[in-house]
């Protein structure tokens, strides 16, 4: 075949794809399924977090329940898609990117979503019209219950400062806080600084987000300077922050997300989609040298 | 990483297939543009360690020493031209001037133009001059822009710093970069010839984070005197995630400094100057992978060259100069061994190379050696207690081998007031002039004697305590430091050529007792203050310890403000005073004191968001002359009132 016929080819066939994707067809009929035939874990990215997903997850599955690891971005991830997009298959997706692929392109096999917070599964969630095949297990911890943890590892905490970002994901929550919570909102690194010196003024404790406009590579120095320098803790919702700096992390190992899925798996309740809940493998960790540094006890409960 | 994979995957077929199924995994979901709302990465991002070991302050209350902290709020405010200005904030440290525009900074005693007994670090690296011992202060040309806090630790503390940090020891801890990105100008104007200019760019990467900064720095030294300075000062400060938790630190820096020093009117001193080029690497590699650990191993290299001359008459000239290097590498752990029991430990090597025709009698390179190795336990049985145990073993070529232990006890009855009891022995090595200087100048048979170090022993018994939810800071200690070998250095013939029959050699004991209180309050949100006094008594136990004993004030005493009185505006004031001293170099002048105190003042306006004015105004109480008089052997330092104006501006 000339280069010119590939390319003519390569064209026509992406163009059938996109007019007949699983997208575009309707959903088929939802059929009970007693076990899985075939499982495909399908990460958002071949990285170390996915890996250490996988992990936990293969672990906890006895080696005769088929199981297959693929990427998006991997050569072999659409054919493994393909090959089990049947009744009873499972596509466990593991971040957001992954769910989104599978919406698109899995019409058959049941999906259970993992490592991706709520917030990103609502959204994609929200055009879906049959949520009968989808299950997930969110990787963050409600705001209710951080406090809670928080609170039982650290006395005298009363009030709470969150910063956010103006435009970022959580520019319209707050509504539903608890009254001990005040959130203020930055509008730029330039004014971060003095949000969080604010923050260090009206709470005892400033609970992170995952809201990269606030939280990232570039402005983390910074936060962690001034809360120190302020003498206010920061509970972290990643081991990340944690090391950083924070005084404690509240947060779901990659590994325990992954044995926590392989629960689900295993016995698989009859109201596949009605399975929507936050993890239970919640991880508290405590930066030493900060507690010491800012001459705050940590109760081990 | 290699993961099972328990089915075959369908193998594309061809190039084009592959090509045309990611076109078309490409068209069914459109490009992945950056979600604005939270994914999984929001959660296991990496991010820069910005709290280490190093850089976290040990709680006040638990530190087994006096510790005074210059913070980063003071820092911000200060106007002050010179770090060695700020240090007056610090209770029981003197600060002189000597002629040539060179600082002069010890604690409580033995103040003299090369200050071998106080230990400055920045960031761990050491400034000690190897050569003449003693910080140099010229070298540093560190702004308060760049600086995150100093410690100073009141106190001998050899357990845990190494010889030389005998009276005390400053440690100045630099900021992260990514807390100075972007440009920042500074200039300032001022009568006497002031003209600085700082000038800073910063900036990170997804990985990394740097700051490049040339501050340069301009007057004419005290009125009247030939002390004027040019200094030109370059830096930069890389520092490297290689991975999480792992970062590279790599800080570079040149100083050039080129002052006027001598008098006319003081033969032994005539006018001349000195240019001085110096610089400095330092690698500092950290493991903080785990919260709780940190492996860090550093090193560093530091030159100085000096070059320094003057002419007696037409047909004389004096040549000075004097070159050194040195090149230090240190390995250091800190460990949580256990709940409640940590553990720093370390060792290191350093080479100290010196060449001067002047000083060593010679043109050709010396070289020493030192090795220590170090520990230093922390173990609190319950909350209420910590004890402290350490210890610095050093093998110094120049004064043999020595063990330097620390011993502290720690009682906190709550969480806001502490008692402690210190224990600790120091030495200060000889520099490696004053080791073989007798070789050269000494008459028989002084010119065969070894120099020993000079040691102290010190015992402190002392109370931290917070008042009024944490807005008063207090801390008061009684000690009693035993001196003992001090060396005594024949000031008249190695430093003013005044005859040759001098020789350095061991002699005399004091004792030092005093109180010192450190005190930092807060009223209310836009007022805080600061003040230090030190009561000193010194008691020589020979006569051969007459002159040192001299040195000691009888009193110090410091005052410091910041106030926010109205939005724009900002007012800072420091006040210092010091009794009687009796400058060890001068064996002619007579004591001098700081006649009503310095007084400076510095008034600030903010003229947008990241943009002031300030006008500052110091030693508003002159009178009569600082460190030096009329009647010393290097010219005379009177004091005046000077002001000038900065304007900052930050993009």
């Amino acid at each position: 075949m000339t280069q010119t016929r590939k390319a003519w080819f390569a064209l026509f066939f992406t163009a059938a794809l996109c007019l007949f994707s699983p997208s575009t067809r309707a959903e088929e009929g939802f059929a009970p399924c007693g076990a899985f035939q075939r499982i495909l874990f399908l990460a958002s990215d071949d990285t170390r977090l996915h890996q250490e997903v996988f992990q936990g997850l293969r672990s906890r599955l006895p080696r005769e329940i088929p199981l297959v690891y693929t990427a998006l971005g991997g050569p072999d991830a659409a054919p493994w898609v393909q090959s089990t997009d049947c009744p009873c298959c499972l596509v466990v997706t593991s971040g957001t990117r992954a769910l989104q692929h599978a919406v698109k392109r899995v019409s058959r096999a049941r999906i259970l979503s993992i490592t991706i917070p709520r917030e990103a599964y609502d959204r994609i969630m929200a055009q879906v019209p049959d949520f009968r095949r989808y299950a997930a297990v969110y990787m963050d911890i409600p705001l209710g219950q951080r406090i809670a943890i928080t609170r039982r590892h650290l006395a005298g905490m009363e009030r709470f400062a969150i910063v956010q970002s103006a435009q970022g994901p959580f520019a319209a929550q707050g509504a539903d806080d608890p009254a001990e919570v005040v959130r203020l909102v930055s509008h730029g690194e330039a004014d971060l600084v003095d949000t969080f010196t604010r923050a260090a003024r009206q709470a005892d404790a400033i609970l992170t987000l995952p809201d990269r406009r606030v939280y990232n590579p570039r402005t983390i120095v910074s936060i962690m300077m001034t809360t120190y320098r302020q003498g206010i803790p920061l509970i972290g919702h990643s081991e990340a922050l944690l090391r950083a700096g924070a005084l404690l992390s509240i947060h779901a190992p990659p590994q325990r997300l992954g044995t926590e899925a392989a629960s689900l798996i295993l016995r698989p309740p009859a109201d596949w989609g009605g399975v929507r809940r936050h993890t239970r493998e919640q991880v508290v960790a405590v930066n030493e040298q900060v507690a010491r540094a800012l001459r705050i006890h940590v109760e081990r409960p | 990483m290699a993961l099972a994979r328990m089915i075959q995957p369908f193998p594309p077929r061809g190039t084009a297939a592959l090509a045309g199924l990611l076109l078309a995994g490409a068209c069914l979901h459109p490009a992945m543009a950056q979600e604005d709302w939270p994914t999984e990465q929001d959660y296991y991002m990496d991010l820069p360690v910005a709290l280490t070991a190093t850089r976290l302050q040990q709680p006040l209350q638990e530190a087994p020493a006096s510790v005074t902290v210059i913070d980063r709020e003071w820092l911000a405010q200060s106007e002050a031209r010179n770090l060695t200005d700020i240090l007056r904030q610090v209770p029981g440290i003197i600060v002189g001037r000597e002629n040539g525009n060179r600082p002069i900074v010890t604690y409580h005693a033995l103040a003299e133009q090369f200050m071998r007994q106080v230990q400055v670090l920045v960031d761990g690296r050491s400034i000690y001059n190897p050569t003449s011992g003693g910080a140099q202060w010229l070298e540093l040309a560190l702004p308060p822009q760049e600086i995150e806090r100093i410690e100073v630790i009141r106190g001998p503390n050899a357990a845990a710093y190494g010889s030389n940090s005998f009276l005390a020891i400053i440690n100045i801890i630099t900021r992260h970069p990514a807390e100075t990105r972007g440009e920042q100008v500074v200039t300032r104007l001022g009568s006497n010839g002031i003209r600085d200019l700082y000038l800073r760019h910063g900036g990170t990467t997804q990985q990394s984070a740097y700051r490049l900064s040339v501050y340069h720095r301009e007057d004419e030294g005290f009125t009247g005197n030939h002390d004027a300075r040019d200094n030109t000062a370059l830096r930069g400060r890389f520092d490297w995630d290689l991975a999480p938790g792992v970062t590279l630190t790599s800080q570079l820096g040149l100083t050039y400094a080129d002052n006027d020093f001598g008098s006319d009117a003081t033969p032994e001193y005539p006018e001349g100057g000195f240019t001085q080029d110096s610089g400095h690497l330092h690698l500092t590699l950290q493991d903080n992978r785990d919260p709780d650990a940190l492996l860090k191993v550093q090193y560093f290299f530091n030159f100085n060259n000096l070059h320094d001359g003057y002419s007696l008459d037409p047909r004389r000239t004096v040549e000075r100069d004097a070159h050194s290097r040195r090149h230090d590498l240190e390995v250091e752990s800190h460990l949580q061994v256990r709940d409640g029991l940590r553990m720093v430990w370390g060792g290191g090597a350093r080479l100290d190379a010196s060449r001067s025709q002047a000083y060593l009698g010679h043109d050709r390179w010396v070289r020493d050696h030192v090795y220590r190795l170090f520990a230093n336990l922390e173990w609190s049985p319950d909350r209420r207690w910590l004890v402290h145990l350490g210890g610095m073993y050093e093998s110094n070529e120049l004064s043999g081998s020595d063990l330097m232990p620390r011993l502290a006890l720690v009682y906190m009855p709550d969480a806001h007031h502490s008692l402690r009891l210190v224990a600790t022995r120091a030495l200060r090595s000889p520099s490696q002039v004053e080791k073989r200087f007798n070789e050269r100048l000494a008459p028989p048979p002084m010119s065969g004697l070894d120099l020993e170090p000079e040691a102290i022993q010190s015992l402190e018994l002392g109370y931290h305590g917070q008042w009024l939810e944490g807005r008063l800071a207090s801390d008061v200690k009684l000690f009693r430091d035993r001196f003992s070998d001090l060396i005594q250095i024949p000031y008249d013939a190695a430093y003013y050529r005044i005859g040759t029959d001098g020789y350095f050699r061991n002699a005399g004991d004091m004792d030092l007792r005093g109180i010192e209180a450190d005190l930092d309050y807060r009223p209310f949100a836009d007022l805080r203050l600061r003040g230090g006094l030190s009561l000193l008594d010194a008691d020589p136990q020979d006569p051969e310890a007459r002159r040192q004993a001299d040195s000691v004030p009888g009193h110090i005493f410091n005052l410091g403000l910041l106030y926010r009185f109205s939005s724009p505006w900002r007012l800072s004031a420091e006040y210092y005073y010091y009794d009687d001293i009796r400058w060890v170099d001068d064996s002619r002048g007579p004591p001098t004191d700081a006649g009503d105190g310095f007084l400076d003042l510095h008034l600030r306006r903010r003229l947008g968001p990241e943009t002031h004015l300030a006008v500052s105004l110091t030693d508003l109480l002159a009178s009569g002359y600082d460190t030096r008089t009329p009647a010393s052997l290097p010219p005379a330092n009177r004091r005046g009132t000077e002001g000038y104006v900065s304007l900052s501006m930050e993009f």
